[in-house]
C-alpha cells in the first residue's frame, strides 16, 4: 500500500487527464450555454415574428391637430391584434415615410387595441386621397392598409 | 485490428466532437421543430381566418346592426367602430362590448344596438372580428 503511494510514475498522465476533462465540460457547457441563449432569444425574438397578426382597423385623419405633450398630431391609427402573440409596434408609414408616433413602441397583448397618434408626413390630408398605412413591429413584421381621407 | 481498438490516440478528439454534434443537433431541431409549430399554428389561423368572412348592414330602421356570417366556422367579434361625420371632421368611437356577444355559428346572423343610436349624419360602420377580419357598411343620409 506504502509502495502505491510512494510510486510517482504515471501521475502526469492522471493530471493531465483529468485536466482535459475538466476542459471539455467546461467548453461543452459554454457552447451548451451559448447555443440555449441564442435559440431562446431567437424563439422570443424574430423567430416568433410568424405568428404576429395585426390588423389596422381604423384610421382617423385630422382636420386639426391634437397637441400631445407639446407634440402636434394630426391622425390616429387603430391596431388590433389577431395574432398569437404580443406585439410591439414601433413605426408607422404613411405612404411609404416614417410618421411620427406618440411612443418609441407600443405594446399590443393577444386581443388587445392599441390607439396610435401619428403625424403624417404631409402638413394635412387631402380630401378623398388614399393613404397606404404601414405599421411594422420591433420583430420586424409589417402589416398594412390603403384607408382613404 | 487490435491494434487499432488498443490504440487510445485521438479518443478525447472523437467523443468531444461527438458531443459537440449532439449538442448542436440538438438545438438545432429543437428550433427547428418549434418553428415548424409556430408556422403551422399561423397557417391554420389564416385557414380560419379566411373562412370566417363576416356581412355587416344597417337595419330596423337604421338602429341595428346585422352581422352576417357568410364563412365556414363561427365567428368571434372583438371591436365594433363608428365613424360619424365625413371628410376631415369625423368622430370616430369605438365600441370592445361587442366581443361579449355569443360566436356567431357559420351562416347565421347576429343583431346588435347601435350604441349611438339610428345615424341622422353620414356614418360609417366597421365591425372586427377576433381573427382579424373586417367588415363595414355605411350609412349615407
Amino acid at each position: 500500500m506504502r509502495k502505491m503511494y510512494r510510486n510517482r510514475k504515471g501521475i502526469s498522465p492522471v493530471i493531465s487527464t483529468i485536466l482535459m476533462i475538466m476542459i471539455a465540460i467546461i467548453g461543452m457547457s459554454i457552447v451548451f450555454a451559448y447555443v440555449s441563449v441564442y435559440t431562446q432569444n431567437y424563439q422570443s425574438g424574430i423567430g416568433s415574428s410568424v405568428m404576429e397578426s395585426l390588423t389596422i382597423e381604423d384610421v382617423c385623419f385630422n382636420g386639426t391637430n391634437t397637441v400631445v405633450n407639446g407634440v402636434s398630431f394630426n391622425g390616429t391609427v387603430a391596431v388590433y391584434n389577431s395574432g398569437l402573440i404580443a406585439a410591439n409596434v414601433n413605426s408607422v408609414y404613411i405612404d411609404g415615410n416614417a410618421a411620427r408616433i406618440n411612443a418609441t413602441d407600443v405594446y399590443i397583448p393577444v386581443g388587445g387595441q392599441a390607439v396610435i397618434l401619428v403625424q403624417g408626413p404631409y402638413p394635412h390630408w387631402n380630401l378623398g386621397a388614399p393613404y397606404n398605412i404601414k405599421v411594422t413591429t420591433m420583430r420586424g413584421s409589417s402589416f398594412e392598409k390603403t384607408f382613404t381621407a | 485490428m487490435l491494434r487499432i481498438i488498443r490504440n487510445k490516440k485521438g479518443t478525447a478528439e472523437v467523443v468531444g466532437t461527438i458531443m459537440a454534434i449532439v449538442i448542436l443537433l440538438y438545438f438545432f431541431t429543437n428550433v427547428y421543430l418549434w418553428n415548424d409549430a409556430a408556422t403551422k399554428q399561423m397557417d391554420q389561423m389564416y385557414a380560419d381566418k379566411m373562412n370566417t368572412q363576416i356581412k355587416v348592414t344597417l337595419t330596423g330602421d337604421n338602429s341595428n346592426l346585422t352581422i352576417t356570417n357568410i364563412g365556414g366556422s363561427d365567428v368571434q367579434l372583438a371591436m365594433l367602430w363608428t365613424d360619424v361625420g365625413s371628410g376631415l371632421n369625423q368622430t370616430h368611437y369605438y365600441d370592445s362590448s361587442v366581443s361579449t356577444i355569443p360566436l356567431i355559428p357559420a351562416g347565421s346572423s347576429q343583431n346588435i344596438t347601435l350604441p349611438l343610436g339610428a345615424p341622422t349624419v353620414e356614418t360609417v360602420y366597421t365591425v372586427v372580428t377576433t381573427l382579424g377580419n373586417v367588415a363595414s357598411c355605411s350609412y349615407n343620409p
